[in-house]
This record gives structure tokens, sequence and C-alpha cells, in this order.
């Protein structure tokens, strides 16, 4: 369901905070990512997202989903979400490889899965299901984790084992892996080795924070040298249709700061010859 | 009962936690785990477990702080051991996307009752109204105000405004330490078009005025119940009906 998707170019997340930027530089901007959640159930912000999505191609992305829950999701939810995606008309959907609830817990964040076969297999077909009651191409995302699980499979095999297994994209968070590479301490291209590169639909890039034993997925800082070396790396391995800055907390005074990551991340992504580039 | 229930339990329970390191055996019957899963789990880190369990609290705080913003920067500058103590406590059920932030509001909002903190509980069961109305989804368009003065049918309340009585006057806002000793009734109305929502304090009688638009008495029955001063009441009336308060049924 992946093979032909339109190449949206360097986007940003949106965020209330960022909203009157967003407007005022919209020339700057090619598309934007917004929370799924924040617009399912909430009819005021719907009716600004449309006026939104006239004007810029829109991306929901969800971290409520849990698809590697044991229940499957909530039949409410993703009825909301296929009528979000059908209003805004995305070229896709995306949300992340973990589960944020049990039956009796809501953790509220993106924990880890026992990355076992069994468990990439039984979300890859999740995922399936989902896209197909969602009508539109579903990315998933590697998430930040800070409990490593001892798993049989390493991250990227078991991202890769859920691959094989649906025709979903991947959202790689450059970011993320970044973050995981440098706290669990495996080699960054090592990881890109192991993954179906040309699954690659999308990217984020996003600044960390630093605790005294972690690197912590804040999204609080500028992009680092090291992601934009990882965001070249992917560039030059295979063809990316989007890619996308978030910030979701110390927002910069000046908002070209945001602008020139925007532009940074557009470059790299038009350095790829022109006829390596795929989708429509 | 699974790999996924215990590592949620642990995140959420610093007794489930310590269960890892002191006994896992009994961590793993508790959760029905495989010897591969409590393996997947003792093997690792203790400080992946406490930055995560940090940032399940961190969540928490957050979804709280969106729903309560003024009582919840109250309880963190005045009663930081109290906001640490709910925020270390609380397990959060599975919650629909649209009630987000509201479950667990909703407790804090008791915690505070019983904690002999009744300024902070109303005001944080004034902001906790406030956000409930405005996620409730709005009626579909109809009749502007105008439309329907005059029309002699049951009056009841408009579904975009909520009454509220409070033993503390919330409208003085804060600091909410030194919130007025005062029963204050309150309407909260969600204007359309969208726009912020609007508060008025009213009397004791519009509100026992307002409680009887039930839809089950007109314009009429309502002023002839009124007694002493029936001409008072069907100008209160004519102007909760111009405000949208109340409407025809």
């Amino acid at each position: 369901m992946v093979g032909r998707l339109p190449r949206l170019g360097s986007g940003l997340g949106y965020r209330a905070e960022l909203a009157e930027d967003i407007d005022r530089h919209a020339d700057r901007i090619d598309w934007l990512e917004v929370i799924s959640e924040h617009f399912l159930f909430a009819r005021d912000a719907r009716e600004h997202l449309r006026g939104l999505a006239r004007r810029f191609a829109i991306v929901p992305h969800g971290v409520e989903l849990s698809i590697g829950s044991d229940r499957e999701p909530d039949a409410a939810y993703l009825e909301a979400l296929a009528s979000l995606v059908e209003e805004v008309d995305a070229p896709w959907f995306s949300d992340h490889l973990c589960f944020t609830r049990t039956d009796e817990v809501a953790l509220g964040l993106l924990a880890p899965l026992p990355r076992t076969r069994q468990v990439a297999r039984r979300l890859a077909g999740r995922a399936q299901w989902v896209q197909r009651e969602v009508g539109r191409p579903f990315l998933l995302e590697n998430i930040t984790y800070y409990v490593d699980l001892a798993t049989p499979l390493t991250e990227a095999q078991f991202i890769a084992e859920v691959l094989e297994h649906c025709d979903c994209g991947l959202l790689l968070d450059v970011a993320n892996l970044d973050i995981n590479a440098r706290n669990h301490g495996f080699d960054p291209l090592d990881f890109l080795d192991a993954l179906p590169l040309e699954r690659v639909v999308q990217v984020h890039l996003a600044g960390a924070g630093e605790d005294e034993e972690m690197t912590l997925d804040t999204h609080s800082e500028a992009v680092p040298a090291r992601v934009w070396d990882l965001l070249d790396e992917v560039v030059a391995r295979t063809p990316v249709q989007a890619s996308l800055i978030e910030r979701d907390a110390n927002f910069p005074d000046d908002f070209a700061e945001l602008l020139d990551e925007v532009d940074r991340a557009r470059t790299v992504l038009a350095s790829r010859p022109a006829e390596l580039i795929g989708g429509a | 009962m699974g790999l996924s229930d215990a590592l949620a339990a642990m995140l959420t329970n610093e007794a489930d936690l310590a269960l890892l390191q002191e006994d896992p055996t009994a961590l793993r019957d508790r959760f029905a785990l495989t010897g591969n899963e409590l393996a997947m789990l003792t093997g690792a880190r203790n400080v992946g477990y406490r930055i995560t369990r940090r940032n399940v609290q961190a969540k928490l705080r957050r979804a709280v702080g969106v729903c309560l913003p003024v009582t919840v920067a109250h309880l963190h500058h005045h009663h930081p051991d109290l906001w640490e103590r709910f925020a270390s406590t609380l397990v959060r059920p599975p919650q629909p996307v649209h009630r987000h932030g509201i479950w667990e509001s909703e407790r804090l909002t008791d915690w505070l009752a019983d904690s002999d903190l009744a300024p902070l509980a109303d005001y944080a069961r004034y902001e906790l109204e406030r956000v409930k109305l405005r996620r409730t989804d709005r009626e579909a368009p109809g009749r502007g105000p105008a439309d329907v003065r005059g029309a002699d049918r049951p009056l009841t309340l408009s579904s975009d405004v909520r009454i509220l009585r409070f033993d503390h006057d919330v409208t003085a806002g804060p600091p909410l330490a030194d919130l007025p000793v005062r029963r204050t009734h309150v309407v909260l109305h969600r204007p359309s078009p969208p726009s912020r929502l609007q508060t008025f304090r009213i009397s004791p009688a519009t509100a026992r005025l307002l409680a009887e638009c039930d839809g089950t008495r007109t314009t009429e029955q309502l002023v002839a119940g009124a007694g002493s001063d029936p001409a008072s009441v069907r100008t209160a009336l004519d102007r909760l009906l111009a405000a949208d308060l109340v409407r025809p049924t």
C-alpha cells in the first residue's frame, strides 16, 4: 500500500504554541503533522484543522493507538481516525511500535514491546488490519525506550520482522535512533543495515535532552549534528518522501531557528539524485 | 496476564518494581510470566525502569495540568509533597481519548477534598467543569435565541451551559489559598461560534430559576410559580433566553 506515495517535502509538527508562526510562514513549510488525538473528537479543533488542510498537506500522527496491546484498538477510535484521515485527505497516517496501555493500566507513554518474532507477527497483522480499516497507508514509527528488555531480537530485527509481515511503511525517527544507540550502546549504522530501508516513507528529526544517566527524548532542543548525519546516511541509502521537525518544548524565541531546520531537511531530501526519488 | 501487564505494573507501582529485584519469582507468579519473559525483565537495567517510571508520572502531571492549570500550579508551588504523592500513587485506567486527563483530574479533585484542602478542591472542580464543557460535543446548530423568544414551550438549559455551586468564591481566582469562603453560584456557558468560555456569577434565585428550566415548565408556568415578583422572573427568563442559556424544548 505504500508503493507510490506523494513526496511531501519538509514539514513541521503542528503545535498550538507554534500556530501563529506557522500561519505567518506557511510558504516556508511544505506540510504539517498533527497529533491525531487532538482532533479525533474535538469538533471545534476539527474546524480549525479543516482550515489548515486548505493550506497544507496534513498527516495525522497518533500516540494512543497502542497497536502492541493485547486488545484490539477501540472501534470508536479507529472510526474517528478514519474520518479524520479522510477529512484532511491525508496521504498516510502514523503511530508507534509500542503499547501505551494494558487492560488495566494506561501508561500515557510509549512503552517498549517484548521483541520476539511472535509479537512482531501479531503486531504486523494488527497493523495491516488497522490500515485496511482506516483506508490509507499506515506508517509505523520506532520509539525511544529506556527499558531495554533482554529480548531475542534487536530493535532493528524486530522492526524488520514486523515489516516483513505487513505492507505498512516505516516512519523512521532518526532522533530516536540516535538516542537509543547512545543509551543502549549500539551502532546506528548497524541498525540501518538491518532495516528494509526501502520501506521508509517519512523521517522524524528532533533534539534531545541530557539526563545524568541517559539521553532523553524531549523534543526540546535543536536537531543535533549527529541526527543530521544520520539523515544524510538514510537519504543516501533510500528515497524519503517526507521529513518532519518535531519541537514540543523549549520553543525558540526566534521561529527562524525552526524554519532553518525545515529548510535544511528539505535540502537533504533534495540532495538525492532525482532519478532515484520514488513516489508520484 | 503477561510481560506487558508486568511492565505496566512496575512502571506505575513502586512495590511491583521492587519485586523485580527482591522477589522475581513472586513477580513471575503474579503475572503468569514464562521464564523467558521474566528473563527479559530482569535483564533490563534499573536506570531504564527508573527513568520510564518518572516519565509516566510526568505524563500524568501534564495530563492533569492541561485540565487544571491553576490548581496544579498552586499545588506545585505550595504543596509539592502532596502533588508528588498524588502523581506517584495514582494508577490510570484506560480511558477513551476524549476523556484524556479528565478521570485523573476527577481523582485529584476528590483527593483534595479528602485532604482538607476545600478551597483547592472547589477551584479544581471549577476548572474541571470548564474543561468538561469545552470538550462536550455541541448540538447541531439550531435556531438563534431571537427566533425562540416568546415560544410557549417548556424551557430547558442549553446543552452548552452548566450550573455549579461552590462553598468558595471561585470567581475571585488565584491565589487559591485566599479564596473567599462564600456560597457561590456560577453559570458556565460555551458560546457558539466558539470563543472563550463565559463564566457568570449568579444569585441563588437565578440559580433556582435555572434549575427549574428542566424541560417540564413553560415560561408562563415558571412565572406563575415564582410567587411574589412575577415581573422580575419574566425579565430574568427573557435575559436567560436572550443569552442562550435556556432554550425552548
